[in-house]
């Protein structure tokens, strides 16, 4: 089967950091992280403890969404069609000339829908069912953010939204470049969004969100647990054909992808997962492990899921290669989290930049000693591998090149 | 496809469910399962006399969800039905794949029914605790019968099992995995039900696609799953064959949340690209299963788009949407629908349309009248269509 070249032309990202994706490679550039409190209100139900994570602060969604039917929209929707309305601008596309049914929109997420879900539930208890408003409802579905930004964008290619806890994104990035190597589309969204809210935020303290209030420490001996954060990430795929002719810039090739499940019994399962899912994203990108110049982990500073991922990381590339985990910075963002490893991967792809990684200060001597970077290294890599591994047995694996000449 | 599994408002297993399909046997009545007393209507589909213990022997059956427990008993039939169960298949060649609506988020509102009684601060009842991780639908599967191939969840709306069946499907082709479990599962939730009464969509007595008088859609629960494997994976091990998923289509209306394109754009889209990708023009389809919902504006539509992609063939496909029946059992609607499409192959014989009174001269489709209809079918097309415009279009053949 003779497949096409898939690259990335454009990145879009609204995270704690800030709006856009200068200002998130500004802050992982600084060293900034963004961790603090934040208070969840529902007017009518008991009040929570402030919750400690990475949020999203106010921003004017009007600046890229304009003002028309921006109210009906829930949070997360918002900030997904921004960060995809980013990424449309850089990739230097133009919705308005677009072939509508070449270009599609795939979206990950893990609690999209979630708030509107149960506000509608609890309003319809407390006020009366009789009381809901319609226009509360299109919201509800996890499917809200990608399926508004079709709309928006008149994206009438294919549109999936998928949920796999914290590889969601990278299987939705994985997933669009096998519609493109297919030749299914010509032009595709793809990324995560994650917002915390009354909700999701009552869950995650009555599971013990609350007794965190530091930063996360990813592969480090201190660690303890991850920090959640928010985020929204959207990439623009294409077909690399369609690039050249359109004389568009390159960011990034798609080489591969790898994905693996095991049930979450042990540690070594988790192990067992990520390996064979680096190992697949390997043989699918026809490179040995040390074609490999930089790895975008997924330690989120948890004390098993890092010590697994040490594990198989050390396994497949040994101690040299630099690895950089971008969730010491902007949190745990689980759906949106494997876009901001790609969003960092760019960095060092693009800028010849591997930021270093916060939170981490002392090796764990019960993991083998990966090389996470302590300083920022300036370093130019061809080939980098941006890895996922969630507690719930998932990992998915991705490699991505520097552009080359199409 | 090698398996199938399906539990169901008319009954539980794939070849009860198709007894009782063919015999026209209407599964909606009076909600039970909570109180619809202050809705505009009270029916719906409830599947009856479910019991997890017969299916989930590995995992802890009160930890899951209803719509996780239906889909490790409708993975663990379809295994059983294609000779899979304990077999010794690599398990990371093996890949589970369901298409949800809500999936477990139901379980939510009971603890937020607490909140809203006792309004008081306080602990979140344990269970609610993982009820936000929709990814315990495939997992679970996949856990009780150890298959550790590609595991996702595709949260694509009322599209959603044909949605799993996609890609499964593609995951098979592009060598992922050699065999996957496919399919779609939801249960009932007051949540839903408030949502589709502020909308005024549901029929108070019964669900009548494409009939004049229809009146609106009954919200239903189940699941079905499928197995899918290479063509010489499956030849190798000489399993039977219902038949094949010959190709797919997914195109967005990218025209509003809840109401479909006037023309039905995306739906002529996705059925004319499932029909490339199989290879196959209009004039080669026998049969068309309906996603017909029962609401005024989905069967129109549906029916146009039927007519915009068959022109002067449409008299002569039979068309019909088994939600009579079932109602719309949500993510598990269409992977339901594909299990119809491939018994339909297997068997000659197409389900009907059931509660179809009286013709709607803006749905001029072949309706199969609340009777089956004995027919040789080579080619099936399985329609789904969600909110959001979220469309997945696929066509099985028989081999």
């Amino acid at each position: 089967m003779s497949w096409s070249r898939v690259v990335i032309t454009g990145a879009g990202a609204v995270t704690a950091l800030g709006v856009g994706k200068d200002a998130l490679f500004d802050g992982l550039r600084e060293g900034r992280s963004a961790f603090s409190f934040r208070s969840f209100h529902h007017e009518r139900l008991p009040e929570l403890p402030p919750l400690y994570g990475a949020f999203i602060g106010e921003f004017q969604v009007s600046d890229f969404l304009g003002r028309k039917g921006i109210r009906s929209l829930s949070r997360e929707s918002r900030i997904f069609m921004c960060a995809a309305v980013m990424a449309c601008a850089e990739a230097g596309l133009t919705p308005q000339v677009w072939e509508r049914p070449s270009v599609g929109v795939f979206g990950a997420s893990v609690l999209s829908g979630y708030e509107d879900y149960l506000r509608l539930f609890t309003d319809g208890l407390l006020d009366g069912v009789d009381r809901i408003n319609p226009a509360q409802g299109p919201q509800t579905g996890f499917n809200a953010p990608t399926s508004q930004l079709a709309i928006h964008l008149g994206a009438e290619g294919p549109n999936i939204t998928l949920t796999n806890g914290g590889t969601s994104s990278l299987d939705a990035v994985a997933y669009a470049a096998d519609y493109l190597r297919d030749n299914r589309a010509k032009v595709i969204f793809a990324g995560g969004v994650e917002t915390l809210s009354y909700f999701s935020a009552r869950e995650f303290i009555s599971g013990g969100a609350a007794e965190t209030a530091q930063p996360p420490r990813p592969f480090d001996m201190g660690r303890n647990v991850s920090v959640l954060g928010e985020a929204g990430a959207v990439f623009v795929l294409e077909n690399a054909g369609e690039v050249r002719a359109r004389g568009g810039r390159v960011q990034a090739e798609v080489l591969g992808y790898g994905r693996a499940f095991e049930p979450p019994s042990s540690l070594h399962a988790l192990e067992r997962a990520s390996r064979r899912a680096i190992l697949e994203a390997l043989r699918e990108a026809d490179l040995e492990p040390h074609a490999v110049e930089a790895v975008y982990a997924s330690a989120a500073g948890e004390r098993e899921a890092d010590a697994a991922e040490a594990a198989s990381l050390f396994e497949v590339f040994g101690g040299r290669t630099p690895v950089y985990c971008v969730k010491g910075a902007v949190g745990e963002c689980l759906g949106a989290a494997g876009a901001l490893q790609i969003a960092a991967a760019l960095l060092g792809l693009t800028q010849n930049l591997i930021p270093r990684t916060l939170g981490f200060h002392t090796h764990d001597p019960a993991s083998p000693a990966l090389r996470v970077t302590t300083e920022p290294l300036r370093l130019t890599p061809r080939r980098v591998l941006v890895h996922a591994l969630d507690v719930g047995g998932s990992a998915t694996a991705l490699i991505l090149a520097a552009p080359e000449p199409l | 496809m090698t398996g199938l599994g399906v539990v169901s408002p008319i009954g539980i297993g794939a070849e009860e469910f198709w007894r009782r399909a063919l015999a026209g046997s209407v599964g909606t009545s009076e909600i039970t399962q909570f109180d619809t007393s202050p809705y505009q209507t009270h029916r719906g589909g409830e599947v009856v006399a479910f019991r997890p213990e017969l299916y989930i022997n590995k995992l802890d059956a009160a930890g899951l969800s209803r719509s996780t427990q239906f889909a490790v008993a409708v993975t663990r039939m379809a295994l059983e039905d294609a000779g899979l169960l304990d077999s010794d298949i690599p398990s990371e060649r093996v890949g589970v794949c369901f298409g949800i609506v809500l999936g477990n988020r139901p379980s939510a509102e009971r603890y937020a029914s607490r909140l809203c009684r006792e309004r008081v601060a306080g602990g979140v009842a344990r269970a609610a605790v993982t009820s936000h991780d929709a990814a315990v639908t495939s997992r679970a599967p996949a856990a009780e019968f150890g298959l550790t191939g590609p595991n996702l969840v595709l949260p694509t709306a009322c599209a959603a099992g044909n949605s799993a069946i996609s890609f499964a499907m593609d995951a098979i082709r592009a060598g992922r995995a050699d065999v996957m479990v496919a399919g779609g599962a939801d249960e009932l939730s007051k949540t839903m039900f408030m949502l589709f009464n502020s909308f005024r969509s549901m029929a108070p007595l019964a669900v009548q696609p494409f009939d004049r008088h229809r009146k609106g859609l009954m919200l239903s629960e189940g699941a079905a799953a499928l197995v899918l494997e290479s063509d010489e994976h499956a030849r190798a091990r000489g399993a039977r064959i219902y038949g094949e998923v010959a190709g797919h289509g997914n195109s967005a209306d990218a025209y509003h949340m809840t109401a479909p394109h006037p023309e039905g754009r995306g739906a002529v889209r996705s059925i004319r690209e499932a029909l490339g990708q199989a290879g196959l023009g209009p004039d080669e389809v026998n049969y068309i299963s309906a996603h017909g919902t029962g609401t005024p504006v989905n069967d129109l539509v549906e029916a146009k788009a039927i007519h915009t992609v068959f022109g002067k063939r449409v008299g002569t496909i039979p068309v019909s949407s088994i939600k009579g029946m079932l109602g719309h059992t949500q993510g598990a609607a269409s992977a339901i629908e594909a299990v119809s499409c491939l018994l339909a192959i297997r068997d000659g014989i197409v389900p009907p349309n059931a509660n179809y009174e009286e013709p709607d001269e803006d749905c001029d489709l072949d309706v199969v009248a609340n009777a089956p209809r004995r027919l040789r079918v080579d080619v099936a097309l399985n329609n789904a269509f969600g909110f959001g415009g979220n469309i997945s279009c696929v066509v099985f053949t028989k081999v």
